[in-house]
């Protein structure tokens, strides 16, 4: 067992950075799932192509800031509803990702790279690069007056229309952010791997909400719910190694553990949190 | 624009998309045209294969409607329907073949009971704990996926020569009388087509039913109203996957006679658009799962004849369901009226 499973948490924690920034714009991206596995493969053809680490793991989040884009035209600008849009994107990605792959390698199966995920004294440098967007979301966020009008955005929409600032340009930013961030993880999760599969995000973006949630959408909290969520998924990995235990129970394991640890986080919140401190319904009041 | 136009705009850029992704991609596009457009309606077995599809994607439209309707978001319609599936597949095992039609019912009924546990343990631990149903639904049916594989090609797999992975096939004695043969269609319409009819009036003509959809419409008002928002949390996210399990049930006894791996795969994702085309009234679930069943089936039939390299179902989903709720803004050069 590792202490720190690097490769595990590495692309949760830049995944869970892009849910928090939407999420602070109060325009929670539930879209990152297919994110990532779009920017997996966009990282995967540009080094294929190129063969270029570092254009791959700038070209991936570019693509992920438009995908970002296109589902803030869809809910900002068509009043398209959020959850329902993402949705739709989680469909379209991956079905683009298909078209893609066949296209140009006529299968829609794996795309392997000749390439190892490089590493800086024994730590993988992705890593050190997920801690450095954890220390810059802090800042950011927490310490410009930009961070400042993001938040409000998305917690006291009435105060900023009181002030004459509109909301939308900021929740546009933090959509192609948190798209950015999503392709990025998926990114580096392709680039570790040193192949493109397909269903390689295989639930991370969904679970990149639950450690969002856990850490109560603060940056340092969100990485230590995404360490204790790449040890449950660690835990299960070994738990291959016994014979008995079928296949399915060990691969049903992650997503089960991680709604026994959502649910007993929201019962904790409802125990604990005053009525006024409570996420509003977010959404589910629709017109 | 009204909300009816907004949806036929949606239904139309899904469509121009197709029409054009076929025209620039096909290898022929008039092939690729009329394989489309005629395909599904071409014979008696392309028309029951389609109906079969109608028909199932009524019964998961049906349930995912009823919770939308409701304010709730069941995104577990895929495991739903397997694990009903299974369950139905393990009642038909277990029952003496002596039971008949009746043994049919219940292992329906077994299917239906085990989408009603899981869609109702979400609803619950929506109630109990306060945890967003969006992400229990969802995370609980990408466990039961793997759960349900497990068991098939475990203690059920079946013969090895199937091309498909499959379990043993249920009891001939409790598959649903085909209707249109060859095609996949069966007696499970007669099911199908009154749910549509007790769910139009419960939810439309009802007191519960108006209680249902002021809590779609306004949960806080709900609330203030004194309706006891736990309990319409709670009932219809079971009663959505009571009918995603149903479907599965059926998907079994009616179209497989034995338990696909991987065969209710988009089943629960298609009912989301199906609910959402008709803005989650009962009534108008019918015409979208038609509407939906012969776009997938067309879809199929120009892959199947060589037109087309990659199923465009998926993308006719997400841009139905990346459109169906925007607000389409007519401007104003067409309606002559200046902006308010």
């Amino acid at each position: 067992m590792n202490l720190v499973p690097f490769d595990l948490v590495t692309p949760l924690l830049v995944a869970a950075l892009g849910a928090l920034w939407s999420e602070r714009a109060g325009v929670l991206n539930i879209a990152l799932e297919g994110q990532m596995l779009a920017g997996a493969l966009a990282a995967v053809l540009t080094h294929h192509f190129t063969g270029s680490l570092a254009l791959a793991v700038v070209v991936a989040p570019a693509f992920g800031a438009l995908t970002g884009l296109l589902l803030a035209w869809g809910t900002l600008d068509l009043k398209a509803d959020p959850f329902i849009a993402a949705l739709g994107l989680n469909l379209l990605l991956p079905a683009l990702a298909g078209w893609v792959s066949f296209s140009l390698f006529g299968n829609l199966g794996v795309i392997r790279l000749s390439t190892a995920a490089p590493q800086w004294f024994g730590v993988p440098v992705f890593f050190v690069v997920a801690l450095a967007l954890t220390v810059a979301t802090q800042a950011l966020l927490f310490h410009t007056p930009w961070g400042l009008r993001l938040r409000a955005a998305g917690s006291s929409a009435a105060l900023m229309a009181s002030r004459g600032l509109g909301t939308t340009g900021l929740q546009r930013q933090a959509l192609a952010l948190s798209g950015a961030l999503g392709a990025l993880a998926g990114a580096f999760l392709a680039l570790t791997l040193s192949a493109f599969v397909p269903g390689i995000s295989a639930g991370k973006g969904w679970i990149a909400l639950v450690a969002l949630y856990l850490g109560l959408r603060r940056p340092w909290a969100v990485a230590a719910a995404c360490l204790v969520l790449a040890w449950t998924e660690q835990a299960s990995n070994s738990l291959q190694a016994f014979r008995s235990l079928p296949s399915g129970v060990v691969l049903g394991l992650p997503s089960l553990l991680t709604v026994v640890v959502f649910v007993v986080t929201s019962a904790a919140k409802k125990r604990f949190s005053p009525e006024t401190v409570r996420r509003p319904s977010r959404g589910r009041n629709r017109k | 624009m009204t909300s009816a136009a907004g949806t036929l705009a949606a239904l139309a850029l899904a469509l121009l998309l197709a029409v054009a992704l076929l025209v620039v991609l096909g290898p022929q596009p008039s092939g690729a045209l009329r394989a489309f457009f005629w395909g599904p309606i071409s014979s008696g077995l392309a028309w029951g294969n389609l109906l079969n599809e109608c028909l199932l994607l009524t019964l998961t439209g049906l349930g995912a409607a009823l919770a939308f309707g409701a304010g709730a978001f069941n995104l577990g319609g895929e495991g739903q329907t397997y694990t009903g599936g299974l369950a139905a597949l393990a009642a038909a095992v277990v029952l003496p073949v002596a039971w008949g039609p009746a043994g049919t019912l219940v292992a329906l009924l077994a299917g239906a009971a085990a989408g009603l546990v899981l869609g109702g343990l979400s609803g619950w631990l929506r109630v109990r704990f306060d945890a967003d149903e969006m992400i229990t639904t969802f995370l609980l049916s990408a466990s039961a996926v793997p759960l349900v594989d497990a068991v098939i090609t475990g203690p059920a797999l079946g013969s090895a020569q199937s091309i498909l992975i499959q379990s043993r096939p249920a009891p001939e004695a409790f598959w649903l009388p085909g209707l249109l043969a060859p095609s996949n269609f069966h007696a499970g319409v007669l099911i199908a087509l009154p749910l549509v009819v007790v769910f139009g009036l419960l939810v439309n003509h009802t007191a519960w039913g108006y209680r249902l959809r002021l809590m779609g419409r306004n949960r806080d008002f709900a609330r203030y109203a004194g309706i006891s928002t736990g309990l319409y949390a709670l009932v219809p996210l079971g009663l959505s996957g009571a009918l995603h399990g149903l479907a599965g049930g059926l998907g079994v006894l009616g179209t497989q006679h034995a338990l696909v791996q991987g065969f209710s795969a988009g089943w629960g994702w298609n009912g989301i658009a199906v609910a959402l085309i008709a803005k989650t009234n009962p009534w108008a679930v019918l015409p979208a799962a038609l509407l939906l069943a012969f776009l997938d089936q067309a879809s199929r039939t120009v892959v199947l004849q060589g037109q087309f390299p990659f199923q465009l179902n998926a993308l006719f989903q997400a841009a139905i369901l990346f459109f169906i709720t925007a607000r389409f803004v007519v401007p104003r050069f067409f309606t002559g009226r200046r902006k308010p």
